[in-house]
């Protein structure tokens, strides 16, 4: 009996230190503003192939998902407030890198400019969009890539209003990092004039979430949203020659080792 | 975080992991800064110093910088050097935010805890490398938006202002110019033109005179650093527009004190850099009396910022 007691105050102590040092709640909470085709959402829940396929790798590493649709600017706020929390599909950010850690790439994103179709414009590069109205998404590399080549611009306070905008003659320019084969009606108004530059959208999260999180979430991420073990999460929403495309060409993901016979 | 918290959660590391059996040697800890030719580095170098003297008991110190703010080839030699020392921490100020980031993989792999100090490397970066270097300093994106609110206080609707930033290669560098572009963006002003006075002199003369130049109807100029500050200040003087063109800078480097006192320049912001070194060597004596792993160190300290001006 004496030694059955010291077994359990053992034990009990051992979970006491269990306790303290054990895994941290696997359930994190993750915030989304609408990006679609990409992030929408269905029945008052947030989905899409960026959320599916985001759930689906952090299940493989243990971690639960609980989704919120908020916009930008609030995300950004609260994730910093909230402990155990992330912003999926985040642009990045110099400033915001000082106060969320950047933890994984999502996907790649192209800047792109458009013009409405019956435009004379002649542009050939970045210094060119000096002679126009420029409306451009607001996001940190698009504010610096402009203001460093001396570019006025119109900011836009709702991304996905830019396309109307353009049409409705509210500026000459629109740099938007939505995809000219994603446009729905609106591509029969607007033509492509250039890519900008190629940027990434990525998952941020509280500065205190505990490193063994940070690890799964990036050990989840190596292939952002594009790994092959997510495949039909984007073939469920009509995207899977989307998802092939990027497979191909976006440098997170490995290439296959080719041996070379003797 | 505050500094309690961030101890506490220091010390909650500590329980987790192995005890920190001493070894009876003291560890040797390397604070690698940037431009020591900059009064703000000299601060905190100052503040290292005293610090070591507190607890000399803890660790012993190395103190190294680079004369210039970019010197990246002069911080990769000094590490090298570092690690042939078998240092057993370097807390570094980066002279860039991902081209110094390979020799502390380096160093990470040779057995060396490294703590990111002031400007922090880049997170794209650090997460392709799947590596975690643990940043210690302010939000400057805040720090440079509350200067930017104060000054925009004092300027009429939709001014036009001209931005004078560090490196492109600085994460600080691009916070602290987006933290103003907030601010002025709040405020209805107008950025007029970004030129890089890359943190110095007579580099932040040179573009605040090509602002001045290329847009005649500047009301304020936004420095992202002190030095810079100074050297616009010297611009403004040269064209005889003092008091025409509000100027504000970043760091309260000792040199901008008498500048704020006369009015040449308006406001700037203390990141304490004192304490900022205090912050980070106590992360690193904590976690290697806990044998802390590099990559169960925690991601962001931050550190305090304020806001400072000529008016009492």
């Amino acid at each position: 009996m004496k030694r059955f007691l010291t077994l359990l105050r053992q034990v009990a102590g051992l979970t006491l230190v269990g306790t303290a040092c054990a895994a941290p709640d696997m359930t994190l909470q993750v915030y989304a503003d609408t990006y679609p085709p990409f992030l929408i959402e269905q029945g008052g829940r947030l989905a899409g192939p960026y959320a599916d396929a985001f759930a689906s790798l952090a299940r493989q590493q243990g971690i639960a998902v609980q989704y919120s649709a908020m916009p930008i600017k609030r995300l950004l706020q609260q994730v910093e407030r909230q402990p155990n929390s992330c912003g999926l599909a985040v642009n990045f950010s110099p400033g915001e890198a000082e106060t969320l850690r950047y933890v994984g790439r999502v996907a790649p994103i192209t800047l792109t400019v458009f013009a409405r179709k019956d435009s004379t414009a002649k542009i050939n590069n970045i210094e060119d969009l000096r002679k126009f109205r420029v409306g451009a998404i607001d996001i940190a590399e698009v504010r610096d890539l402009l203001d460093t080549a001396n570019i006025r611009y119109e900011p836009l306070a709702m991304a996905n209003r830019g396309m109307a905008m353009l049409q409705a003659g509210r500026f000459d320019l629109l740099i938007s990092d939505a995809r000219p084969d994603m446009l729905g009606e609106a591509r029969e108004g607007v033509v492509r004039i250039f890519t900008l530059a190629q940027v990434e959208r990525w998952v941020a999260c509280h500065p205190t979430m505990v490193p063994s999180l940070v690890s799964k979430l990036r050990a989840a991420l190596v292939e952002g949203v594009f790994a092959q073990s997510v495949r039909a999460d984007w073939a469920r929403y009509d995207l899977a020659d989307y998802y092939e495309q990027v497979r191909r060409d976006w440098d997170a993901i490995p290439r296959p080792v080719i041996k070379r016979g003797k | 975080m505050n500094r309690r918290r961030f101890l506490e959660s220091a010390l909650a590391g500590a329980v987790c992991l192995s005890p920190a059996w001493a070894t009876g040697k003291k560890p040797v800890i390397a604070l690698l800064l940037k431009s020591m030719r900059n009064e703000f580095f000299r601060v905190m170098a100052d503040g290292a110093r005293a610090h070591q003297a507190r607890r000399k008991d803890d660790y012993e110190l190395i103190l190294q910088g680079v004369q210039e703010e970019t010197d990246v080839k002069g911080q990769q030699a000094l590490i090298e050097q570092l690690l042939a020392k078998r240092v057993d921490a370097i807390v570094i100020v980066p002279a860039d935010s991902v081209t110094m980031l390979p020799i502390l993989l380096k160093a990470i792999s040779a057995g060396v805890l490294v703590i990111n100090l002031d400007n922090k490397l880049d997170d794209r970066a650090l997460a392709s490398a799947q590596v975690n270097i643990p940043f210690v300093g302010p939000s400057n994106f805040n720090g440079a938006r509350g200067v930017g609110d104060y000054m925009a206080r004092l300027l009429p609707a939709g001014s036009k202002v001209g931005l004078i930033e560090g490196p492109p290669g600085s994460i600080n560098a691009k916070a602290r110019s987006d933290g103003y572009r907030d601010a002025m963006r709040r405020a209805g002003m107008e950025i007029a033109g970004i030129r890089s006075g890359y943190w110095e002199i007579e580099r932040g003369e040179a573009a605040a005179t090509e602002l001045l130049e290329a847009e005649p109807t500047l009301k304020a100029l936004l420095c992202g650093n002190d030095n810079m500050a100074i050297g616009a200040a010297r611009a403004v003087e040269a064209k005889g527009r003092r008091g025409q063109v509000l100027i504000a800078g970043y760091d309260h480097i000792p040199a901008i004190k008498p500048l704020i006192a006369v009015g040449s320049v308006t406001a700037t912001a203390d990141q304490y850099p004192a304490r900022q070194a205090e912050y980070a060597l106590d992360l690193a004596i904590k976690a290697l009396a806990a044998h802390t792993p590099q990559a169960e160190l925690p991601g962001i300290v931050q550190t305090p910022v304020q806001l400072v001006t000529g008016q009492k």
